[in-house]
């Protein structure tokens, strides 16, 4: 199954208009080691202006790993990249939170990414457990580490966070050495990985370039994402967004490898519509399942691993536009072949984190899966023989060939009502909301992860205090 | 008794082939006829149905199951079985559609019933004769159309008027068929589904 929106001709319009944007254009780069990498690299650099040459880009792009893994605590908990798989996240962090007790909205803790890795470690589709909040009582320089200890604790599977400066990362970069007991291992075996976000059109944030400096010491791969809105940040049309969208990540590929030759990357071909009214992004229309299409066509003609914002939804709730726009996308999404789908359990248009909203799209995630797997064909499977003894007028319902055949046939779901008119009225005839939410409680409740080793816990709190005691000394806290 | 514990497994996965000869072979292994049907195929059923009620079997699982059963039974000599009751089923007059009806046909026969399935197209003067020539304590309606389902209640007035008010419930069912509408016109009995039809049926035959 394969779902493709752009021709070759315009995949190479769309690299050589990217091409003509970064010589001629550039990007505007705020940190000084950097620029001095990209001088030394024959890139023309004035200020923090950077002007990158096609050689330079096809360099980068030859040089980046092209495939990789992240492992949880649990080493067998893997997402591959790069290798045709895919892979479903949570979203890495979000300011407020919808409280899981009184339905409202506030800001998020460090103990909610506890409960965010618990319900993603129990959700079989999630590959990698995102800590879905930002911990607002703590500082940018130690609340990612802080999420990151209440999610070693409650998740065994990779685990997808924001490394939001380089202070915060040193810290997690230990944390991470910890759970594997040595660097080697550590570096072996990456836990997670940073991801390096530029700022459309054109732009590179100081401190995410920064971080990259700590991770690489664990040599962790790289994925590059920035969210162009067409016709705010970006054009105001389809095409022009994936040029610039498409620039911008070329241009991080070549950051990573002047920092380090080699590291992998992933290409994050995440734009965004912009709704002209309200002034803000729109998540999931029908011009995102068309982008996200193209950016995979894109990222699979650089021979690189694909990460596309798709399954997401508008929506507060998981209502009828939630299942409409997360199960259109996410479908398109699948059917190109990216390698990662995103950033799901967002409440609207990074509104707010919703466990409810990520327990639907889990569904959605079951749905799609089912859709990839296609029709299997084989002389078994075409039936003829119990065709011929059911014959004209009988059934099919009582017969061995179902019975071997059905539970891989079908797709079975968890939240979808399939019932009987009076079945569904005498359940209390629920919505989708409903029983999503009631799905979350129950998994909520009842799911115990594998507990953390107590020498790593110690370990953990130990790393935790010493930067708490840096940043204390520094008054930074 | 490891050939008990063995047929009750074929019967629990539907292996026909493997529940007759583990039947055979318990039978030449001496042991007594009652010990294979309590220890093997009824307590088979038994796990048969808590899977199926705890939604764990399908209803293809739930009837390859009851027809492994049936071979077992059948291996029994003198064991010619007691069936539960006996419903006549059909599709209405002028409702073809028979789905639905073939399911609860296959589930009726496979809880124990004994089934003289009438087909498609059956008017209540056939459904009358059925029920009179075969004794059956149900008669079984389906009906897919809101067009046919007036042929419901031909049916069961043609029943009171053959003077079958008394013995022979009637049970009725299909998509536009509902409760309210089963006693509007006296049916005894409805059921949404093939699992329910079973248990509704069951329920008629005690009565």
């Amino acid at each position: 199954m394969q779902l493709n929106v752009l021709t070759d001709g315009q995949i190479a319009r769309l690299h050589e208009a990217s091409l003509r944007l970064l010589e001629k254009v550039g990007i505007r780069l705020p940190h000084e080691d950097v620029c001095r990498l990209f001088e030394e690299a024959g890139a023309s650099v004035t200020g923090d202006g950077v002007r990158i040459p096609e050689a330079l880009v096809m360099k980068s792009l030859e040089r980046a790993g092209k495939s990789f893994s992240i492992y949880g605590r649990d080493p067998s908990k893997q997402a591959v990249f790069g290798k045709g798989k895919r892979n479903y996240n949570s979203i890495s962090g979000e300011a407020l939170w919808i409280d899981d007790e009184t339905g409202e909205r506030r800001y998020a803790t460090a103990k909610d990414a506890g409960t965010a890795a618990r319900l993603a470690d129990a959700l079989p589709n999630l590959t990698i457990a995102g800590a879905m909040s930002d911990p607002h009582e703590l500082s940018p320089e130690y609340g990612a580490a802080a999420a990151m200890a209440e999610m070693l604790r409650n998740t065994t599977k990779p685990i997808g966070l924001w490394f939001h400066n380089r202070t915060v990362s040193r810290t997690i970069v230990e944390m991470m050495i910890a759970v594997r007991g040595s660097e080697e291992k550590a570096r072996k075996y990456p836990l997670s990985y940073p991801f390096l976000e530029p700022i459309s059109p054109l732009r590179f944030p100081f401190d995410g370039v920064d971080a990259l400096y700590e991770t690489v010491r664990l040599n962790l791969p790289i994925p590059i994402g920035p969210m162009a809105q067409t016709g705010m940040s970006a054009p105001g049309t389809l095409a022009g967004t994936l040029v610039q969208e498409n620039a911008e990540i070329l241009a991080g590929v070549c950051i990573t490898q002047l920092i380090s030759p080699g590291v992998a990357v992933c290409y994050g071909g995440i734009p965004h519509a912009f709704d002209m009214r309200t002034t803000q992004m729109i998540f999931a229309g029908p011009e995102q399942a068309l982008m996200a299409v193209a950016m995979t066509q894109m990222g699979k003609h650089y021979k690189l691993p694909v990460y596309i914002n798709v399954g997401l939804t508008d929506s507060k709730v998981p209502d009828a536009q939630a299942g409409m726009e997360a199960g259109v996308t996410l479908a398109c999404g699948a059917m190109a072949g990216a390698d990662v789908f995103g950033h799901m359990g967002i409440c609207g248009m990074d509104q707010a984190t919703s466990l409810d909203m990520l327990v639907m799209q889990h569904e959605v995630i079951g749905y799609v899966e089912r859709l990839m797997q296609g029709i299997e064909f084989s002389d078994e499977g075409l039936g003829l023989e119990v065709i011929e003894q059911v014959g004209p007028g009988g059934t099919f319902m009582d017969q061995e060939h179902t019975a071997r055949h059905f539970r891989k046939e079908l797709w079975f779901p968890r939240l979808l009502d399939r019932q009987f008119y009076g079945a569904w009225l005498s359940g209390g005839a629920k919505t989708m909301a409903q029983r999503c939410r009631e799905e979350k409680e129950r998994l909520l409740r009842e799911h115990q992860p594998a507990p953390l080793p107590e020498h790593i816990d110690r370990e953990i709190e130990r790393i935790l205090a010493a930067a708490r005691k840096d940043l204390e000394d520094q008054g930074r806290l | 008794m490891t050939t008990i514990v063995d047929l009750k497994q074929a019967i629990i996965t539907g292996n026909r082939e493997q529940a007759k000869a583990l039947t055979q072979q318990a039978l030449d292994e001496g042991l007594e006829a009652r010990a294979i049907v309590v220890n093997g195929i009824a307590a088979a059923m038994e796990v048969v149905g808590e899977k199926f009620r705890a939604n764990e079997f399908f209803v293809p699982e739930l009837l390859i199951a009851q027809r492994a059963m049936k071979e077992a039974l059948s291996m029994m000599s003198g064991a010619d079985v007691d069936h539960i009751g006996t419903v006549a089923i059909g599709t209405v007059k002028g409702d073809l559609h028979d789905i639905g009806k073939n399911l609860v046909a296959a589930m009726l026969e496979g809880a124990g019933f004994k089934v003289v399935d009438l087909g498609v197209d059956v008017s209540p003067e056939q459904f009358v004769t059925a029920a009179k020539e075969n004794s059956a304590q149900v008669i079984a309606m389906s009906a897919l159309l809101t067009t046919t389902m007036g042929s419901m209640r031909d049916t069961v007035q043609a029943i009171v008027a053959a003077g079958l008010g008394d013995s022979v419930k009637v049970m009725i069912g299909g998509a536009p068929v509902t409760q309210s509408y089963a006693d509007e016109i006296r049916a005894h009995g409805y059921a949404p589904d093939a699992a329910s039809a079973v248990e509704k049926a069951k329920a008629l035959v005690l009565q």
